[in-house]
């Protein structure tokens, strides 16, 4: 796993969509963190680490390769708005309104 | 994953003991797909505030087969949507966009929710 920075990360993200058009599968995962970097103890261990709650994880792969990064309150107006761009820019493989499209069918038959 | 183990395959196949030590595929097989982005969407958020730590959001895109599959789990319960409607990535892009920022936002106040 990978862990990039936020533009990095955004930077490969695309690079991922554009290697699955033909074929394969995008998965991304997001989830929220508490900035953890070792281990939980066990029971009876003393736990010394302070969870932070502005931090969340963002995952990414195509099956063989992972990328994360973790993004925090202060960078996620910015993290948000080109993630959002790129989700819209590359998921355009879908199906768009059937109504429009069969009308549009039958005038031109 | 126990090695050998794989969704698609009944997993009657699977040997009985991965099956007691990973309980947690079974439910995966029987959780069901949501009809409506409405209802997917609310009790995606409802779960996500009952507890904020267990929650993850995965979205998986097939460009090769034009479709969206997006599942909300707190490895007890699992919500997912399907679709393959281009007018649906715009609602999804926007659940995730709300969830980041409820994640990243400092909870001071449980229950709060950003208005759309």
């Amino acid at each position: 796993m990978v862990l990039l920075e936020n533009d990095a990360f955004l930077t490969e993200l695309t690079r991922l969509f554009q290697k699955c058009r033909t074929i394969g599968s995008v998965v991304i995962t997001l989830k929220k963190y508490d900035g953890r970097t070792k281990p939980v103890p066990r029971k009876g261990h003393p736990e010394t680490y302070e969870p932070a709650d502005n931090k969340c994880l963002v995952r990414a792969s195509d099956g063989k390769t992972r990328i994360s990064t973790v993004v925090s309150s202060k960078e996620v107006i910015k993290f948000q708005m080109a993630y959002s761009n790129l989700l819209r820019a590359h998921m355009d493989g879908l199906k768009k309104k059937d109504k429009k499209s069969k009308s549009k069918k039958t005038k031109a038959t | 994953m126990p090695p050998g183990f794989c969704f698609k395959q009944l997993y009657f196949a699977t040997p009985l003991k991965y099956l007691i030590r990973y309980p947690l595929f079974t439910v995966y097989d029987i959780m069901p797909y949501y009809q409506t982005w409405e209802e997917f969407a609310r009790a995606a958020e409802k779960l996500y505030l009952t507890d904020p730590m267990k929650v993850r959001v995965v979205l998986k895109y097939r460009h090769c087969d034009g479709n969206l599959c997006l599942k909300v789990t707190d490895d007890a319960v699992c919500l997912q949507y399907k679709t393959d409607q281009a007018q649906d990535v715009k609602k999804i892009e926007k659940l995730h966009g709300k969830l980041m920022r409820l994640m990243v936002s400092k909870e001071s106040h449980s229950g709060a929710m950003e208005t759309d």
